[in-house]
């Protein structure tokens, strides 16, 4: 078949910007063509910015990477993607059809302007990967000071497990991470937002997000019931003020007034609603009133949250029962709609009262279970009148679905789209400890016993720093409070951008080995053995440590290295040389030389790799900064009398050695990024047996087999800054040549 | 005069030691001073920013920015202030970090110097001028010196981006070393089956020049317009006549030891370069065609049928301009003889790894055959780092390549011999790029012997070759017969490095090899603007690394091609041409040959293009007629008031 001839689309993808990606757009968009350049993460640099110095000449790496970031992002060629994500790739060399997700920063880039006075407020606080989990950040955050674009991205994971379970979403890792940070007015007024009734809930909820906590993975859940106890007996709030933000004229009818009927009349007077609240006892509250002894809910809490109704302008009719006092069609011709919540005793009652309500077998009012509807026609049920004996929080939750109900009803809208959300839901970071384990460390909801003094603030700000904060953002709103140029936009949805691109280059970098895959040097059990990256991060002066070789508080007077760690080693799964671990261990050695001067250093190697430009020099510089260089690597790190002890074989000696260690660094190896895979089902493009891009047969490594398609960087093997970078010009020349082309056979 | 003063804490790296708000403080009560500021982080966008609204909405006419090196932000600056509308040169910034908080513990002190640091700059830049930042045009073509595989590659990249190129190769043919590599490891492909496509490629693509047997002779110019001359020597044989019959090969009467063979071979003095040469023609050797030396002989011209060789030829001189200019010269294999302890030279059977190529070399010396004394060797020994690795011959360096070179001389040793011992005598294993670990496991599978420890000599016992080490790992001496010795000899800069060195004004590292600009981030250009590097002349490298540098160098060098136009910094030496007594003395300090003196009127001259704005010779010159702009006297002087 004859080849056609066809337009070259004279832009280029590049995808990943670390120092290749960068390398690459900058060299294409100085030559006048267009490129995007997208990453994954909030900021351009890479792991090159992670580093603090780099070898063999010691430049301070982020100031040699932060010009050519700024380059980058200022450059009028390269369209600048972050925070972006490449998920469809069709079409071929010269018409490559692209789909980008940008993904929601949840902060508007044009109006930030990194003040970090957000930072401040955040209440949030998660290990930060860019120090390699060794310090912390905020959930509102910028990766690193000098990170571009300098703006601010809201780390929203999802919804947490104890929220997602709380029946009424109570938004609990919100007003736990607010206690943690002494903001208990904040986190009652959180509390409020989805509860209406926080004192009843504080005393007697069955909690079910603390059996949902993912803590418990560690030890026990948070107590965040208690918490919320806490707020309900320590935070002074303002007189409880109402008005309705509109007036509506239709008129609601609730029989009941326990927790579901309480739950409903709130929620529908908030809405604007007229409501009556029909009691056949007394006083309102059903077993909320009776139903505790007053040492497990004291009356003055009830009373208190109740007092709300009273407040509200709801009509309460004490001492009336449906059927007795009032009739059903009184009830009928007063009121638009009506919602029976009479508990489980009262069921069997109401129903023939309301002419067409049916029972199931178990004597509970038959509903539609997304809707709360009975088969009457504006008569919804819920509490336990429909679930059988349940928990106030679940009746509460039922309570809430009813008046959305009512609310739609008398709207004329569909009673029954977009339920499913609801109630009780999963979270993606539910925990899947099994039940067996999760009853231990579990304290269950007792109603009968008294409870206890409760918690100091002191106790419960302890008890609150210790969640893990699963959802990342908690949403509670201080960073949008604080904002003064209003940037925060909770919601602010992912877009996708479609490209038409002529050429690609892959650019996607590495990941780290992860050193617990070799048990024996026991890296995560230790919290003394480190790997190289962490180093880096430990050395750095923006690091955890602001540059100070700490550990646990102390600097380590007897250092051991340790080279191939998950390089060369075929246990591991990488046969292959990691090509840089020799060089970035002797500079780390030196490094720690320099900050430590009286400490013992040893490099455990296999063989030396020492061979670009000055690296040789280097490492005999290195060895004469008392740096011991030993041939053997360790077969095992233990511990004994509080000290590390690295074993091995000296195999020029001959020998056996113990070294004894305070900080055992592992030069671990570099691995194909893990995400890569689905770039592998878009992209025709050959692996080697490494794992690493191939490359086209031959010698090329810039070549991927796939015309248009362009290798740089560590994605296609492991490489040092310098090798990096000149293949990643070289992918632009490349990828020029072909723009420049204008017209290119299609395969 | 409206002053900006913009002080940035650059995190906690200058606030940490500088108190900042009392720099602001006292900048704003400084002369001219409009506004004072102090922001996080200057250069990021909101720092810029600050500096543009202010401008806009104050009217600012100068600025400052105390922050860091201006090695590191100036650019950020000046294209900030640019945007905002006021000439860029009326900006100074005031090291702050680099020479005061990173090299002062004390806060007080740091802070005050900080305050003198920025006080000298307003007095610098309340006498700064605007100045108007030239371009010139790009002359659309690339020299590359060098025919190996980098500048094969890099000449064609170029070319297929629709540039002109120009490729020299001093030599009779394209190819350089890797066309005498029997296989490339690890993937033990033959060398020719990618070099030779590429070869036919630069041959035959209509915007590559090749001029083989030719040399730069000379170098003027500067980035966008190179003005090089270029020496042709005759080739003697037409190559569009030469059909490689062989008929002119087997008349000469001269025999000499081949190059391209390492010597193992003998050829006349009518030869072909290599066994596929591009251009595809023999070559007459003059030093030893008997009838270029002494008028007698010429029988190869009655033998050639096609009437192709023409003794008549003669040498000539190209003048080429280009834009830019990449340097790709390889490298020269080690001396072994510089190792008297391994007997090469004394010893026939010791002989070196290229050596071996073309042995093993389907078309080679042995015709791929490996014979010693008329017999298969039993007994091998490979030795690594010969030259590499060795402060002893003064190369500290690794060779990078001898590790795997050796290996896959070892590997096809074993293959042909399964009987014979091979042994590889090793420092350390460098098997460090992509496949070669998984290689070296293989070779060592196939039954080579590695073993720790380079040997501290060879010598001949009963006719045949001892080799003496120590076995590191075993702790122990042995000796070990061998047939054949083979020596790695490692990569060393090209013996004539310095007549381009000194042409393009190049540096060289303290292992010989040309300097790269910046080792991360410029690893392919040099401090020449418009000179790149490729290959082996920047330091040792394999070929996968060499392509990936050609690729590279290609397109570092087409980027002023495309862009169509370079930018002259206007910060030049101007001279005042009445005060110029014409004395010349600046001309002769001036590295960059920017200055020349104007025969007729006898004063001298700048070509701001070439001029780098250095200050040598204004600095020189006796009777202060030269200044340099935004460097002037009365500005240096103002900046140095306020320090004392």
């Amino acid at each position: 078949m004859e080849k056609e001839l066809r337009e070259v689309i004279p832009e280029a993808l590049i995808i990943g910007a670390g120092i290749a990606g960068m390398q690459a757009a900058l060299d294409i968009a100085d030559k006048g063509f267009k490129v995007h350049l997208v990453e994954k993460d909030p900021s351009v640099g890479g792991h090159m910015a992670q580093l603090d110095k780099t070898f063999p000449t010691l430049d301070c790496s982020a100031c040699i990477i932060t010009p050519k970031m700024v380059d980058t992002a200022n450059h009028p060629n390269i369209n600048l993607l972050t925070y972006s994500e490449v998920i469809d790739i069709k079409g071929e060399v010269g018409d490559f059809r692209v789909t980008i997700r940008k993904k929601p920063r949840y902060v508007d880039t044009t109006k930030c302007t990194a003040c970090a006075d957000c930072v401040a407020q955040c209440p949030v606080s998660l290990p930060n990967e860019f120090d390699m989990g060794l310090g912390r950040r905020k959930a509102i955050y910028i990766p690193f000071p000098q990170a571009v674009p300098l703006k601010y991205t809201i780390d929203r994971r999802g919804i947490p497990p104890c929220t997602a379970t709380c029946p009424l979403h109570c938004n609990a890792q919100g007003y736990v991470a607010l206690i943690s940070q002494g903001k208990f007015k904040e986190a009652l007024a959180l509390v409020r937002e989805k509860l209406p009734f926080p004192g009843i809930l504080a005393y007697v909820c069955s909690h079910p997000c603390e059996t949902e906590c993912k803590r418990i993975e560690e030890d026990r859940p948070i107590s965040i019931c208690d918490l919320k106890r806490f707020l309900v007996d320590h935070v002074e709030e303002p007189e409880f003020q109402f008005a309705p933000p509109q007036e509506k004229d239709r008129k609601v009818a609730i029989i009941g007034s326990g927790p579901s009927g309480l739950t409903a009349a709130y929620d529908l007077r908030k809405m604007g609603y007229r409501v009556t609240l029909f009691e056949s006892r007394s006083e309102i509250g059903g077993l909320l009133t009776h139903g505790f002894p007053p040492y497990r809910l004291p009356s003055k809490i009830v009373e208190k949250d109740l007092s709300v109704i009273h407040r509200m302008g709801i009509e309460i009719r004490p001492n009336t029962e449906v059927g007795r006092e009032i009739s059903a069609k009184a009830l009928y011709q007063s009121f638009d709609a009506i919602f029976i919540a009479v508990g489980m005793a009262g069921a069997e009652r109401i129903a023939p009262i309301f002419e067409g309500l049916k029972l199931t077998r178990r004597g509970t009012i038959k509903v539609n279970p997304l809707s709360l509807e009975t088969g009457v026609r504006g008569i919804f049920a819920g509490g336990d009148s429909v679930t059988g004996p349940g928990t106030i929080v679940e009746s509460m939750a039922h309570g809430r679905k009813a008046a959305i109900s009512i609310d739609r009803f008398l709207r004329g809208e569909d009673l029954m789209q977009g339920r499913e959300s609801e109630g009780r839901q999963r979270s993606p970071f539910a925990s899947s400890l099994p039940d067996s384990k999760r009853m231990q460390r579990e304290a269950l909801p007792d109603m009968v016993k008294p409870l206890g003094p409760g918690l100091t603030p002191e106790e419960a700000m302890e008890e609150a720093k210790r969640c893990l904060n699963c959802g990342g953002c908690s949403d509670c709103g201080e960073c949008a409070r604080y904002c003064q140029p209003k940037a925060i936009v909770y919601g602010m949805k992912e877009e996708t951008i479609e490209l038409r691109v002529g050429a690609i280059i892959l650019a996607t970098g590495f990941d780290p080995f992860d050193p617990r895959q070799k048990p024996e040097f026991g890296y995560g059990i230790y919290p003394n053995v480190l790997h190289g990256l962490e180093l880096e991060r430990l050395c750095s002066a923006s690091g955890p440590t602001k540059g100070e070789i700490l550990i646990q508080g102390k600097k380590p007077k007897e250092v051991v290295f340790i080279h191939c760690v998950g390089s060369r080693d075929k246990t591991a799964g990488n046969e292959y040389c990691s090509r840089v671990c020799c060089m970035y261990t002797a500079k780390q050695a030196h490094l720690l030389r320099d900050k430590i001067p009286d400490a013992q250093i040893t490099v455990l190697y296999m063989d030396v790799r020492a061979f670009g430009k000055g690296f040789e020099e280097f490492y005999e510089r290195v060895q004469r900064e008392r740096i011991v260089y030993r041939r053997g690597n360790p077969s095992e790190v233990y511990r004994r009398n509080g000290k590390l002890v690295v074993r091995g074989e000296d195999t020029l000696l001959g020998e056996a050695f113990e070294l004894e260690a305070d900080l055992v660094v592992l030069a671990s190896g570099l691995i194909p990024r893990k995400e890569e895979n689905f770039l592998k089902e878009l992209l025709p493009l050959e692996k080697s047996p490494d794992r690493f891009y191939a490359g086209a047969p031959g010698l090329d490594p810039i070549l991927s087999g796939v015309e248009g398609i362009l290798l740089a960087g560590c994605c296609q093997g492991p490489k040092d800054i310098p090798d990096t970078v000149a293949q990643a010009s070289g992918a632009a020349a490349l990828a020029c040549a072909l723009l420049a082309k204008g017209k290119v056979r299609s395969s | 005069m409206k002053i900006g003063v913009y002080i940035c804490h650059c995190g906690i790296n200058i606030a940490a030691t500088v108190d900042v708000e009392r720099v602001t403080a006292f900048a704003q009560s400084l002369p001219h001073v409009a506004v004072a500021r102090n922001y996080q982080y200057m250069c990021s966008d909101p720092g810029q920013d600050l500096i543009k609204n202010d401008i806009k909405n104050l009217g600012l006419d100068r600025i400052i920015v105390a922050a860091c090196s201006p090695r590191m932000h100036e650019p950020t600056y000046r294209n900030a202030i640019r945007s905002a509308g006021l000439n860029p040169y009326f900006f100074e910034m005031a090291n702050i970090r680099e020479q005061c908080s990173w090299v002062h513990p004390d806060k007080e002190e740091g802070t005050r110097k900080a305050m003198d640091l920025i006080a000298s700059a307003v007095a610098k830049v309340s006498l700064h001028e605007a100045l108007e930042e030239n371009e010139v045009g790009v002359t659309p073509s690339v020299l590359v010196v060098g025919g190996g595989i980098a500048g094969i590659q890099a000449s064609l990249d170029i070319a297929r981006s629709g540039f002109e190129v120009y490729l020299v190769e001093r030599s009779p043919t394209l190819g350089g070393h890797v066309a005498q590599l029997d296989r490339t490891f690890p993937n033990m492909e033959e060398t020719s089956s990618f070099l030779l496509p590429k070869m036919e490629e630069v041959q035959n693509h209509p915007m590559i020049h090749l001029l083989t047997q030719s040399e730069v002779e000379e170098v003027e110019g500067f980035v966008g317009n190179f003005k090089v001359r270029v020496r042709h020597d005759p080739r003697y044989v037409d190559p569009e006549k030469c059909t490689c019959c062989k008929r002119c090969e087997e008349v000469c009467p001269v025999r000499v030891p081949s190059e391209f063979d390492m010597g193992l071979t003998m050829r006349p003095a009518i030869y072909l370069p290599s066994p596929h040469p591009i251009p595809r023609s023999y070559a007459i050797d003059p030093k030893n065609c008997l009838f270029l030396q002494k008028g007698e002989c010429g029988k190869c011209k009655e033998a050639c049928p096609e009437g192709a060789v023409r003794f008549e030829e003669v040498g000539m001189e190209l003048q080429i301009e280009v834009g830019t200019i990449i340097v790709a010269t390889g490298y020269d294999p080690f001396d072994p003889r510089l190792k008297p302890e391994f007997g090469y030279g004394f010893h026939k059977n010791v002989i070196t790894a290229l050596e071996f190529e073309r042995m093993i070399s389907e078309g080679g010396s042995a015709q791929g055959r490996i014979e010693i004394n008329g017999k298969e060797p039993k007994s091998i020994v490979f030795i690594q780092c010969v030259g590499s690795r060795d402060k002893t011959v003064g190369n500290e360096y690794c060779s990078r390549v001898c590790c795997m070179f050796t290996a896959k001389q070892a590997s096809l040793v074993i293959d042909r011999f399964p009987d014979a011992r091979v042994t590889v005598c090793y420092i350390d294993i460098r098997a460090f790029g992509k496949g070669y670990e998984e290689f070296y496991e293989k070779v060592q599978k196939k039954g080579v012997l590695y073993r720790k420890g380079i040997p501290s000599e060879i010598y001949q016992r009963a006719g045949k070759l001892i080799v003496k080490a120590e076995d590191e790992l075993l702790g122990e001496p042995y000796e070990e017969e061998a047939d054949l010795v083979i020596l790695a000899t490692g990569l060393t800069q090209r013996k004539d490095s310095d007549h381009l060195r000194g042409l393009l004004k190049l540096s060289q590292g303290p292992d010989r090899f040309y300097l790269e600009a910046h080792p991360k981030l410029r690893p392919l250009d040099t401090a020449v603007d418009g000179v790149f590097l490729a290959g082996a002349c920047q330091g040792p490298k394999d070929i996968s690394d060499t392509l990936a540098q050609a690729h590279g160098a290609a397109s570092r060098a087409t980027i002023p091609l495309f862009a169509g136009k370079v930018r002259i910094e206007p910060i030049t030496a101007v001279v005042d041409q009445l005060m110029c007594a014409g004395c010349g003395l600046c001309e002769q300090i001036c590295e960059y040959r920017a200055l020349k003196i104007d025969p007729y009127r006898r004063v001298m001259t700048v070509n701001e293009a070439l001029c780098k704005g250095c200050g040598a010779c204004n600095a020189t010159c006796p009777s202060g007629a030269i200044s340099l702009r935004h460097f002037k006297t009365e500005q240096i002087i103002a900046q140095i008031r306020e320090l004392s």
